[in-house]
């Protein structure tokens, strides 16, 4: 379970999160949208103990991130918007690291590893170094990484950014059977067909602060749109409904 | 949950191994041509320290005094700037932070792994070319296996003092500045430590040496140059222990 409580993050003056809160229980994927520069990527690293919160507090499995930080981290997997790897380690290599990172027991190290590569279609690529690995291999290894040590929780941030059709069909199959086993899945999203496709609940943020959260059902009551689609109710409610009238004038 | 830090470590080692590992053509002719001119620089450093020290020793005390100096600063300038603007990449600005910060890692385990990594990236050069420079002053001298011992014993810890010194200034220097500013930190620091240089060379007027009338003052210029906070400096001390077991 992820729980954030009036989670704020501030800048000097601006205001990036303004005391958000927001429940994810076991088992549920919830979508987190909202346009660029809406605090997305800041509430997700804050819940990655990446960023330290202003104030407000992270709960990851019932571990505060502030005051027990390393529990917390140790039941959650993060995928970061733009995640870093080891070019000049093979994909097996990397997940042996990743693996001890996150104490997992030496002895089932090798068949865990084994594991995640074929459900991430990589077992063929174990012994070859991640930097002649394509964006997708790459994003597929990372995801890779964060379900290796069987986190109950995951955070991620943009995943299907980059993601060629067959891989961005891999990851919504992987995060649903992940759901059906009772991991809380956090996922920021640009794709508002992704979200519609496989969110139980969505939260949609503006400027730090979320405007509407719910089924994607009660998001378009909220907005009073009846059969409108999550496009229409995300410009409805985060004032892009300009934008859409020229798109569709086009 | 890694329990030893050096388990942070293994990613570098393993990409060590895996560039060594897998070669790529024109691999070869680089390793060649960098490593000639490698041992080009040790072997120049080599003679150009054993003539140094040969002349040195007939300017009697003068030629001490100066050795002295020169085995005690060698140590504590380089590596000082150098853990300044190495500790700033590795404990800030490096990619993988992000993937350690967000793993159940200790932050004590996460800087001690940071801090070996930079005092290996930052002092390996110059103990690879000091190396050269002590076995030059050693030949010179004829000096004893003890001195040799002393050399390799010294190295260790005033490899790791310059570059802690530099590590807490960096971190002072974050602390203080801006994150966001953070990058432009080492072009602030190149430009202390070249005003550093200047300004000390102002104040001990080395062109006092090449003045016939003013050699009386050279013992003077010499005490300049070694008082009044070089005793307190770890590099004189490595210094003083290396010439001591020179004699």
């Amino acid at each position: 379970m992820i729980a954030i409580q009036e989670l704020a993050k501030q800048y000097g003056t601006f205001t990036a999160v303004d005391r958000i809160t927001l429940e994810v229980p076991p088992g549920e994927i919830h979508g987190f949208l909202g346009p660029n520069g809406a605090g997305k990527t800041t509430t997700l690293r804050m819940i990655a103990g990446l960023l330290k919160p202003t104030s407000g507090r992270v709960l990851v499995n019932g571990h505060d991130m502030a005051l027990d930080p390393e529990q917390a981290k140790a039941s959650l997997g993060f995928i970061p918007d733009r995640p870093f790897i080891y070019e000049k380690l093979t994909a097996g290599e990397f997940l042996r690291f990743h693996a001890g990172l996150y104490g997992l027991d030496d002895a089932g190290v090798p068949g865990r590893v084994r594991e995640m590569l074929e459900l991430f279609e990589l077992a063929r690529w174990e012994h070859e170094l991640v930097e002649s690995f394509s964006h997708g291999m790459k994003q597929r290894l990372v995801m890779a990484g964060a379900f290796l040590h069987r986190p109950s929780a995951v955070a991620v941030d943009e995943p299907m950014v980059g993601l060629d059709p067959r891989g961005a069909r891999l990851i919504k199959d992987v995060f649903r059977r992940m759901s059906e086993r009772g991991v809380a899945i956090l996922m920021s999203t640009h794709t508002l067909e992704v979200a519609q496709e496989m969110c139980h609940r969505i939260s949609i943020i503006l400027k730090g602060r979320i405007l509407a959260q719910g089924t994607v059902d009660e998001v378009r009551l909220l907005a009073g749109g009846g059969d409108d689609n999550l496009t229409a109710v995300f410009l409805k409610l985060t004032g892009g409904s300009a934008l859409q009238e020229i798109d569709e004038a086009v | 949950m890694i329990a030893a830090f050096p388990s942070l470590l293994l990613p570098h080692l393993w990409s060590s191994r895996n560039r060594a590992a897998r070669r790529e053509p024109g691999d070869l002719v680089r390793a060649a041509l960098f490593g000639a001119v490698g041992l080009g620089v040790c072997a120049a450093l080599f003679y150009g320290v054993y003539w140094l020290t040969s002349q040195l020793a007939a300017w009697d005390e003068r030629g001490d005094y100066l050795l002295r100096l020169g085995l005690s600063w060698i140590f504590l300038t380089f590596l000082a700037f150098s853990g300044v603007v190495t500790s700033l990449s590795t404990f800030f600005l490096a990619d993988d932070l992000r993937l350690l910060l967000a793993a159940p890692v200790a932050a004590r385990r996460l800087f001690h792994a940071r801090f070996l990594r930079t005092a290996v990236q930052s002092s390996w050069m110059v103990v690879i070319f000091i190396a050269p420079v002590l076995a030059g002053v050693g030949a010179a001298r004829s000096a004893p296996a003890a001195f040799y011992l002393t050399a390799a014993l010294t190295v260790i810890p005033f490899v790791v003092i310059p570059v802690a010194a530099g590590t807490a200034c960096t971190l002072l220097l974050v602390n203080v500045f801006p994150a966001r500013r953070a990058r432009d930190l080492p072009m602030l620091m190149g430009l202390v430590f070249a005003g550093a240089i200047v300004i000390l060379l102002r104040f001990i007027r080395p062109e006092q040496l090449l003045k016939v009338e003013s050699l009386p003052d050279v013992t003077g210029f010499f005490a300049t140059l070694q008082s009044p906070v070089t005793p307190l400096l770890p590099s004189f001390w490595a210094g003083e222990s290396l010439f001591a077991s020179l004699q």
